[in-house]
């Protein structure tokens, strides 16, 4: 087992503090809801916790029979992306099937309302 | 009964005003409503002059989302049956009739107008015909129920079928889904035997490229359809 490289080590520990910051900021922002933030959140969290403590990054790649620590974590990076992506398709087709429901209730209420303006006319 | 027919339509300039005139004459005691789903061509220019009765999507929803907004105006102004038919001059109105008797006389709460029972007038393509073929074995695999005529837009139901329907109908392609759904919820549905005519203009929604695209997303749809309507009753 080879321990990670210092300059790696460092790297990770700055870009999952900057990453958790930047999460922050954007909820401060209100431009991350944060029912949305919360998956964001666990994964700068554990990203900070690997870079912290690499020891325990050796102890799980051993488990796991990962030959290399840092593939172990990249491992983990590439299950939150792709729980992340997932996350978000699941949004949209929320959004997709309100934006629907939008439309239709729109679609009758301009009947109603040319209806409306037409009898108006008239009388 | 108070009855309502729903007219999906999505470029249709050609044909609509012979559709709509056709129905008047050989239905004058049934109401309809034009679904325009944002068409791009002179659709809406034509129900406006024709004075015709339609509402117009602001978006474009695809079939299944149009028709959905037929089934909720139906729901909103209380009928107690509705009609599904194209605007493109495939289902002829005299059928009316016989598609909405077994609906009347609550022998079914779904009457899908098919053009297989008797194998009369246009029978589609042969490609077209298998793929209806395949989706109506698996309709058979999943519900036990045998339908010939999965794809057909031509269907009236009643009025827990409305209420159902306004709620949840699929977006792209909702026929065999609309069906599965019926059955899996415990609705009844019924076949009778229709004509078609060969479409006088327009599009159909399954183009050649689309269709692999479509058979796909239809049976996937009716597989995660058929479960997850056994288990929401399994909650109950």
């Amino acid at each position: 087992m080879k321990p990670m490289e210092l300059v790696l080590r460092c790297g990770l520990i700055f870009g999952s503090i900057g990453l958790l910051l930047f999460i922050i900021y954007l909820m401060k922002k209100g431009k991350l809801e944060v029912k949305y933030s919360i998956i964001w959140l666990t994964f700068s969290i554990v990203m900070i916790i690997f870079s912290c403590f690499p020891y325990l990054v050796l102890i799980l790649s051993d488990i796991s029979r990962v030959i290399n620590p840092v593939n172990f974590i990249f491992l983990t990076q590439i299950i939150f992306i792709l729980l992340i992506l997932l996350s978000v398709s699941a949004v949209i087709s929320g959004f997709s099937k309100k934006i629907k429901q939008l439309a239709q209730a729109n679609a009758i209420l301009e009947k109603r309302v040319r209806e409306l303006e037409q009898s108006i006319n008239n009388k | 009964m108070k009855t309502l027919v729903i007219i999906p339509c999505y470029n249709e300039e050609s044909s609509i005003v012979n559709v709509i005139n056709n129905l008047k004459e050989n239905a004058p005691d049934v109401d309809y409503i034009i679904v325009n789903d944002c068409s791009t061509d002179c659709t809406e220019k034509i129900l406006k002059e024709n004075n015709f009765n339609y509402i117009n999507n602001p978006i474009n929803l695809g079939i299944g989302g149009g028709v959905q907004a037929g089934y909720l105006y139906a729901k909103e102004f209380g009928y107690d049956i509705a009609i599904q038919m194209d605007g493109d001059g495939q289902h002829d109105p005299k059928y009316l009739t016989k598609i909405i008797q077994p609906v009347e006389s609550n022998e079914a709460d779904m009457v899908i107008g098919s053009r297989f029972v008797e194998k009369e007038g246009f029978q589609s393509s042969f490609m077209r015909r298998l793929g209806i073929n395949i989706i109506s074995f698996l309709i058979y695999l999943l519900t036990g129920k045998k339908i010939k005529d999965t794809t057909s837009g031509f269907r009236a139901c009643n009025r827990a079928l409305i209420e159902f329907f306004s709620k949840n109908y699929a977006d792209d392609y909702p026929e065999p889904e609309a069906i599965v759904s019926c059955l899996v919820n415990g609705y009844s549905v019924k076949e009778v035997a229709v004509i078609m005519e060969e479409r006088q203009g327009g599009v159909s929604s399954i183009r050649s490229l689309k269709s692999a695209y479509y058979m796909i997303k239809v049976c996937i749809s009716l597989v995660i359809t058929r479960i997850s309507e056994t288990k929401k009753k399994g909650g109950k």
